[in-house]
């Protein structure tokens, strides 16, 4: 060791001595610098490293970041976890932030669920068996085939898990509800992160271009997304181009943290960012910004709208036998209508004529992107300003910064899109990308990065296995039910009702922390689970759901888990998860779990696996073309990869904003314009603004011009709109009951924070107990007075388990009313009622 | 700062200490998206133990409000309030729309002319090297002047082994080839880590250049370590005026106002102290 150390010191010193430094060494003052014998205090630290055994794991909470970490195993005992600074791309180094860094402090909980449980007092009373793995599997297959045989297969119920976070744990989840014909539920759109707007304007799930983008922008609009502290791997991406003297400009209420790290910080009131996107759009058009080569080629701009009942003119129309999917556009040099011809520069963009239909009928029809302009004559900055508080002059000047920065780009989270009309300030946004031709180019886009659903492969063999001796594409398929109707009981706009309703009776909470994170809190413990007569919950602490369970079962920590592969949008790689550590207690994998279950249900053929390993190699196998040629054992050598993507760093559609492909679109086209009847019934054809549909002080879900004549009846009582939100100390609930970092986080409990205006209306002083209330909850907890929080908005950092909320819950005040045009459609994550919970009143009162 | 005032400081070996290496740190505050990924990569590797419960030696406070201890007016360590690290956390100062808040992340500053070094009377802190400032666990006994003494409060008495710890620079870490594990683990990659005294370190050019900020980092050939971009803003000392001559470095915060900016970092540029002065510990802290 001295040895080694010496050499160290000499090799710091050779360079200053190259330099030809001028090293006249005076008599240390203190003694300090002579070589003495007696540090061996020093050996004691350097010590503490040796025999340290490094195993490469990943992360992989619902959180975006999938990062992954050296877990450093010394004599068996995990002692701390690094960043392994490994990836490919150096930009993503490092990567993982605080929560990663005390995983092993989660590993070694005193709140790890240990063995399996049985409840035997009241749900939530805390009065638990221990039993032996045989018994608990015996009893839940009892329990499933009683349920089963009484209401049906389908009203047992997988809360699914968020599939790319550990694909073959995870994704065991759907293959369990498959082979079983088993109910499940959905994720991405109930957590409120789908971007609706995606699959209504461009039929995708969701498009996002990879972080690295960043670093091509020259300019960025951060809308409605607390970078900082939600995507705390990939912040600096912001940082640095910042640094570089790119613009930064974040929209949002607060001024969080992102807002004090960027150049220009927009506070809008919340909920109106479409009226601000609209505004902006309005000043590209007046300004002639705009990119009519883009809209023109790409978007539903060109094509023809009937005006008498707003549906597109399709070919059908015109001709006789003409095709019904057809869509048609105007070309001005032949003088008539024409069936649409994708990326063509011959269409009119902008005009209205009489079309002779087939039956020598006249109507008359404008180009989308006239109707388009036409909406917009209502959004002029006065107008803007009036409706967002955003000053107009501001309006013009982003506006124009936006639309003259090529490219430039927009990361919009889900600050905009836990609204019930989160749909319609998507494709807001989204008009303003089109607008200034900034979709599909690399350092441009309409980005959301929330939920962590991106697969980067095609898990459907793993998922829905194909029946053996079946018709080719004859697949075991679980039986969908959106987790917003099993929460909030159906709609009567519900698609399908009449197939896809039914009461659950049994939940398996694979997806994680359902009652504790549901929002409708209130209504799910009143009045669902009294009807749930097995609620069976695999957890590795205690959260809020293991509480409230009639079964817990131990599941490994990620540091227990022998393999898994994960993904994400935020960066591009495949990566390999590997534990390191034995399973502790008599905690099991998923896989495992499942599998023996099914042993039980007499499915246990069907199913396979007991074993990620074979769960990696299938999905891994028949995952199509972007994990082509990615192999286990080629994971196992490089850990990460790269998976196949058309461009680097990726950007969504470059290939359809060249022409070299359409978009998934019935029309093929970006459509800003959308004529299915509902949209059509709702006015919502074009993106509009509406006002919020509970919190707003005006006529909720009205029109600016409507809504500014009338009040609010639920506000004159609830004046302060109430947001749960995400917080850099936990990623929902988990880590948040591990002591190092609530520690970091404020006086570690929950907080109702305050603007101090409204605070000193209700006599309230900071560390006062208040209590947040409305119709459908309250929640009891310290406030926190901060300019931060605008006038008239209470927030509340969330993710608290149940013990560690003083009264109520901070879900409790949240309802989720569903919105008809989520309904129009039901494809499970793609397209589903999408939790709007930032749209909600409440008042507070100091208790 | 300049060429000549690098000379004057670094440019030649410690006048007091004769260290011919000096460790240093550069910190863009503009890039701290206040994490606390040092804290706890600190925290995991070195204070896990009974006795360092409250102890971050690499603490993150949200300026202006947020301070780590709380000392509440007192002088005495013993009243000093170290739990709550992270009080006021996110909390701005000013009024809609002038607001204003930063993440000022600070480990110990090894300063060339540490406080904490001449009020130890068992004579166990001392300056290596490298120019780190380390105590010697074996002879400290815990008299706790130096905890008095540095202006930063960057030395923690721990109760249980009675006797007072600090940042070490992570040098075994060092040795093996790695930077300390705030730099290398900030995930916002702010931190910027290398040798002050030699002049063709990046971290010294960075900090005679600024411009230079905005170039990739090239990294220490001797230290394993990621690119990271600086902002080019002249870089500045937190709190110079105690006179200690720290070595760890700030780019401070573009979007906070001059005049607040002047309290913290403020004596920097316009005056890194002629000579290191003599310190008569304990200083008192300004108010800010």
């Amino acid at each position: 060791m001295t040895t080694s150390r010496r050499e160290f010191i000499k090799g710091s010193l050779s360079v200053a001595a190259a330099a030809g430094l001028p090293f006249a060494l005076g008599r240390p003052a203190f003694a300090a610098l002579v070589e003495r014998k007696d540090r061996s205090w020093e050996d004691g630290y350097r010590n503490l490293f040796q025999g340290e055994r490094v195993v490469r794991s990943i992360n992989m909470p619902n959180c975006t970041g999938s990062c992954a970490w050296n877990v450093i195993i010394k004599d068996g005992i995990v002692k701390r976890v690094e960043q392994p600074l490994d990836y490919p791309d150096d930009e993503y180094n490092p990567r993982g932030c605080m929560k990663g860094a005390t995983y092993h402090r989660r590993v070694y909980s005193p709140n790890r669920v240990k063995f399996p449980m049985k409840r035997v007092g009241p749900r939530g009373s805390g009065q638990w068996k221990r039993i032996s793995w045989d018994e608990a599997l015996d009893f839940i297959a009892s329990e499933i085939k009683r349920i089963a045989a009484k209401y049906g297969q389908n009203t047992i119920w997988i809360y699914p898990p968020v599939p790319a976070t550990g694909i073959a744990k995870q994704g065991a989840g759907f293959r369990f509800a498959s082979v079983n014909g088993f109910g499940i539920g959905t994720f991405y759109n109930w957590y409120g992160d789908l971007p609706l707007a995606h699959p209504i304007t461009w039929n995708v799930q969701t498009e996002e271009h990879e972080f690295k983008d960043v670093l091509n922008t020259k300019y960025a609009m951060i809308w409605g997304s607390d970078v900082a502290q939600t995507r705390m791997p990939d912040a600096h991406f912001f940082t640095d181009v910042r640094a570089k003297g790119v613009k930064l400009v974040y929209i949002a209420p607060y001024y969080d943290p992102t807002a004090s790290m960027v150049d220009e910080w927009v506070r809008v009131r919340p909920g109106t960012d479409g009226a601000l996107a609209l505004g902006f759009c309005h000043v590209v058009v007046k300004r002639g910004l705009t990119d009519e080569a883009h809209m023109r080629r790409t978007t539903s701009g060109p094509l023809l709208v009937r005006n008498d009942n707003g549906k597109y003119l399709k070919a059908a129309d015109v001709t006789e036998g003409g095709d019904a999917k057809a869509f048609m556009a105007y070309d001005p040099a032949m003088g008539k209508a024409v069936p649409d011809v994708y990326f063509s520069d011959k269409l009119a963009l902008t005009g209205t004529w009489d079309i002779t239909l087939k039956d020598g009928k006249k109507v008359s029809c404008s180009t989308a992107h006239t109707l388009l302009l036409k909406k917009l004559e209502d959004y002029d900055p006065k107008t803007v300003s009036e409706i967002t508080g955003v000053p107009a002059k501001d309006i013009e000047r982003i506006a124009v910064e936006y639309a003259s920065a090529k490219p430039a780009s927009i990361w919009a989270g889900t600050g905009i899109n836990h609204w019930y009309h989160g749909d319609l300030i998507g494709r807001a946004v989204i008009e303003l990308g089109c607008l200034t031709g900034n979709i599909g180019r690399q350092g441009g886009g309409v980005s959301p990065w929330a939920g962590q659903y991106l697969m980067r492969l095609n898990p459907t063999d793993y998922f829905f296995p194909k029946k053996e001796g079946g018709k080719p594409d004859e697949r075991y398929r679980a039986v969908p039910l959106d987790t917003a109707y099993v929460v909030n009981g159906p709609t009567d706009t519900m698609f399908n009702k009449a197939g896809l309703w039914r009461q659950i009776r049994c939940i398996w909470a694979a997806g994680g922390n359902l009652l504790g994170e549901a929002s409708d809190q209130s209504n799910l413990t009143r009045n669902v689970l009294p009807k749930v007569e097995l609620i069976v919950s695999p957890e590795i602490e205690m959260s809020t759901t293991a509480q409230l369970a009639d079964i817990v079962l131990p599941v490994v920590s990620w540091f227990e888990l022998p393999y898994d592969i994960a993904t994400t949008p935020a960066h591009p790689y495949i990566q390999l998860h590997e534990g390191g550590l034995e399973p502790m207690f008599e905690a099991k994998t998923d896989i495992w779990i499942y599998y023996e279950m099914c042993k039980r249900l007499g499915t246990a053929d069907r199913f396979k696996f007991n074993r990620p390993e074979q769960a990696i190699e299938l999905l891994l196998g028949t995952g199509g073309p972007q994990v082509k040629g990615i192999t286990l054992e080629r994971l196992k050598k490089e850990r990460c990869i790269r998976v196949n993507l058309p461009s680097s760093p990726y950007a969504s559609f470059t290939e359809e904003i060249e022409g070299k492909k359409k978009f998934k679109t019935a029309s093929g086209r970006q459509e800003l314009y959308k004529d299915e009847n509902r949209f059509i019934e709702f006015g919502e054809q074009l993106p509009v603004h509406k006002e919020p549909h509970q919190a707003t002080p005006y006529g909720p879900s009205k029109v600016w011009a409507e809504a500014k004549k009338e009040r609010n009846p639920l506000y004159e009582k609830y004046p302060m709109v109430y947001h749960a939100r995400h917080t850099r100390w936990s990623v929902h609930s988990s880590w948040r009951t591990t002591g190092e970092i609530t520690k970091l986080d404020d006086i570690g409990q929950p907080l109702l924070e305050l603007n101090p205006v409204d605070a000193a209306k209700r006599g309230i002083v900071a560390g006062d107990w208040a209590t947040a209330y409305n119709p459908h909850g309250y929640v009891k907890a310290k406030v926190k007075l901060r300019e931060s929080v605008p006038p008239g908005a209470v927030l509340i950092y969330f993710g608290w388990q149940r013990e560690q909320i003083r009264e109520g819950h901070w879900n409790a005040l949240t309802h989720n009313d569903i919105n008809p045009i989520h309904e129009i459609y039901f494809i499970p994550n793609v397209w589903g009622p999408v939790s709007g919970h930032f749209d909600q009143l409440c008042e507070v009162k100091k208790s | 700062m300049s060429e000549a005032l690098w000379q004057k400081y670094y440019g030649q070996p410690n006048p007091k200490y004769g260290n011919r290496v000096q460790w240093g740190m550069l910190l863009d505050i503009n890039k701290c998206i206040g994490c606390h990924t040092c804290t706890m990569a600190c925290k995991q590797t070195w204070t896990s133990d009974p006795g360092q419960e409250e102890m971050y030696w690499n603490s993150v406070s949200t300026q202006p409000f947020g301070k780590y201890p709380r000392k509440n007016g007192s002088k005495n360590p013993a009243d000093w309030d170290y739990r709550f690290s992270n009080l006021y956390q996110d909390t701005p100062k000013g009024k809609f729309p002038k607001l204003w808040q930063f993440y000022l992340a600070r480990p110990c500053n090894h300063c060339a002319n540490p406080a904490c070094l001449p009020a130890c009377p068992t004579r166990s802190i001392y300056k290596n090297e490298d120019g780190i400032v380390l105590i010697d666990q074996n002879t400290c006994e815990g008299f706790q002047n130096c905890v008095k003494a540095c202006p930063y409060d960057k030395i923690y008495y721990n109760a249980v082994t009675k006797k007072s710890n600090k940042c070490m620079f992570c040098f075994p870490l060092l040795e093996k080839g790695q930077e300390p594990q705030c730099v290398k683990s900030c995930v916002g990659k702010i931190r910027i880590f290398g040798n002050l005294m030699d002049p063709e370190s990046t971290i010294s050019k960075m900090i005679r250049d600024p411009s230079l900020g905005v170039k990739v980092y090239d990294p220490q050939t001797s230290l394993k370590a990621t690119h990271r971009v600086i902002n080019p803003v002249e870089r500045r000392q937190y709190r110079p005026d105690f006179g200690t001559i720290p070595s760890v470095w700030y780019v401070p915060p573009k979007n906070v106002p001059q005049e607040e900016i002047e309290k913290y970092f403020g004596y920097a540029m316009g005056g890194l102290l002629d000579e290191p002065h003599k310190v008569e510990a304990p200083i008192k802290m300004k108010d800010i």
